[in-house]
């Protein structure tokens, strides 16, 4: 099959990669993803299914990533890949030039449910991670989880059970379990997407806030065009199924940012022009599989 | 007509003060406290179990039926009395009691961790669920005979069907529980990098203790049966033995009694299991 790729880096969206104006970030990508492919098996038969293909991608340290598509693009599974859950078969999926051997305490999953263990407390949730790692003691460990609690606003509920908490304050102990582990690499798979829009656009702020505080390198998938303009230096538009990534957007404002960037004619600008490449590809494939099915 | 001393008013005082009272009379309330374990669920609770001995006793005084068919309440307490001067109760609730608590403990010893690697490992689901479904839908009770003709009249053939009795519903609340464990969690811990052993002590054992305590309390009523139904069918020693000889001899006051402790053995057991329930669920959100 012809491939059509029609893939401009750095879609003339505000000049020059923040990262190339602060030397210190520059050194080397910390994740590199080269014409990655991932398939999975169809159920009941000996198929299989692409659900990425010629998916290229780079990532350095400091940076925050949101990678758009259309439903069933493939973009969960390209972070799936990268947390170690699921096998690339084809491709180079490289973090600081090593393959991924599978999930590790290095990269840290925040998944669109909370999914905390309703048996421990919030504290207790936080200082899961560590405990699994075993390379903290456990004095220690409390006393991190607390820093982080503050960090996240939560400091008064450290006693308390998940059942207990809102869906906002839930997703906030989500983000500070996986901050616990000191992660390089933070992987967010929609995890805004079940709370309220005002709590949603608090907690986005927020996240903002966090990240610049503990300098994550972020990894974040959405669906809300809106959203990743807000969060990222760079957006990254997938095709459907099989997903690659047809365009990247700079993000030109320095974070952290604050709600009035919204409503700016700017924001809303940037917004049309990820959605305009969003929709193009997706009636682009459509008119691709009408094509190949009249033929 | 005076509030103070009226029923009602005496009614609307258990009541717990945030139920709407307003100002003054929970001022009242206040001036004349009743002591905090006199809730309104005891007081209910005991003037309805009350109520219903003194209509037994009021039924048996009336000799509908002889006292040889239907004793009263005093009968089986004099019956209770008659028991505890002798000194073959002692026997006879050393040898049940043993029965019931060893048959249990190697329930719960055995049930949990194969519950727990069925719920777990689908294989070993596939391989014992032939046997457990045959197990479980088959009386258990009707292994009985066999029991006895392989281990005697003695106490291991009682402890083995104790031990059949309450086996099953301890292996099947925990299968069950670990099979309905959230997956999101055992996500969690895996993108953690958790070792199997700490994915099982962290994630699948503490999620499964509302099934296990569930299934342990089913298997206390089950283990009683066992008890019951195995002392009856040979034995030298037991309450169920006790209670089947003072039936074939008309000493219906004393099957009573027989009864009562049955009944008080299952409900301390129950009562001691929920507590522990309790205190392992304090994270679950509280339905009463």
């Amino acid at each position: 099959m012809l491939s059509t790729r029609s893939r401009h880096t750095s879609g003339g969206q505000g000049g020059e990669p923040l990262g190339a104006s602060d030397p210190t970030r520059r050194a080397t990508a910390h994740l590199t993803a080269q014409r990655v492919l991932i398939e999975y098996p169809k159920p009941g038969s000996t198929d299989v299914t692409t659900a990425v293909q010629d998916c290229d991608l780079t990532i350095e340290r400091g940076d925050f990533v949101c990678l758009v598509g259309p439903s069933g693009c493939g973009k969960t599974t390209l972070l799936n890949a990268i947390a170690g859950f699921v096998p690339i078969a084809g491709g180079t999926l490289q973090l600081d030039e090593h393959d991924i051997p599978g999930p590790g305490p290095d990269r840290a999953m925040v998944f669109q449910q909370p999914n905390l263990l309703p048996w421990r407390t919030v504290l207790a949730n936080i200082t899961y991670g560590l405990e699994l790692s075993r390379t903290m003691k456990k004095a220690e460990a409390r006393q991190r989880a607390t820093g982080l609690l503050e960090l996240v606003g939560l400091a008064d509920v450290a006693g308390q059970y998940p059942a207990q908490l809102s869906g906002g304050m839930q997703a906030r102990v989500n983000l500070a379990r996986a901050l616990a582990v000191d992660p390089e690499l933070l992987l967010l798979d929609e995890p805004f997407a079940a709370i309220d829009a005002q709590t949603r656009e608090v907690m986005q702020a927020e996240l903002l806030r966090i990240c610049a505080a503990k300098d994550v390198t972020a990894v974040f998938v959405t669906h809300d065009i809106n959203e990743a303009a807000f969060l990222a230096d760079r957006v990254c538009v997938f095709s459907p199924r099989p997903g690659r990534i047809v365009q990247e957007f700079q993000v030109p404002w320095e974070r952290p940012r604050n709600h009035e960037l919204r409503r700016t004619p700017e924001f809303t600008k940037l917004c049309d022009e990820i959605a305009g490449t969003l929709y193009g590809a997706i009636a682009e494939a459509r008119e691709q599989q009408t094509e190949g099915s009249n033929r | 007509m005076s509030a103070t001393s009226s029923p009602q008013a005496a009614a609307r005082r258990q009541e717990p003060p945030e139920a709407g009272h307003t100002g003054p009379r929970r001022a009242r309330a206040a001036r004349r406290r009743w002591p905090s374990w006199l809730t309104e669920q005891r007081v209910v609770a005991t003037t309805a179990v009350v109520a219903a001995l003194v209509a037994w006793q009021l039924v048996a005084l009336a000799r509908v039926k002889p006292a040889l068919i239907l004793p009263g309440p005093t009968d089986v307490i004099g019956a209770f009395k008659s028991l505890f001067s002798a000194s073959a109760i002692w026997t006879d609730l050393w040898t049940s009691g043993e029965e019931l608590l060893v048959g249990l403990l190697l329930a719960t010893v055995l049930g949990l961790p194969v519950g727990l690697l069925i719920g777990w490992y689908r294989r070993v689901s596939y391989a014992l669920n032939p046997f457990v479904n045959f197990l479980y839908a088959t009386p258990r009770i009707a292994l009985t005979p066999l029991l006895i003709i392989w281990l005697g009249i003695g106490s291991s053939s009682k402890i083995a069907i104790v031990f059949l009795m309450a086996f099953f519903p301890i292996l099947i609340n925990t299968a069950q529980g670990v099979q309905a464990l959230e997956q999101g969690a055992v996500r969690v811990a895996r993108c953690f990098g958790a070792s199997d052993l700490q994915l099982f002590s962290t994630v699948a054992l503490p999620g499964t203790v509302p099934f296990i305590a569930s299934g342990l309390r089913l298997a206390v009523g089950q283990a009683l049966i066992g008890v019951f139904v195995a002392e009856l069918s040979g034995a030298q020693h037991g309450i169920g033995l006790m209670m089947s000889t003072a039936g074939q001899q008309f000493q219906t006051a004393k099957v009573f009694a027989g009864l009562f402790i049955f009944a008080f053995a299952g409900v301390s057991l129950t009562a001691l299991l929920r507590r522990v329930e309790r205190h392992f669920a304090a994270w679950r959100p509280s339905t009463h």
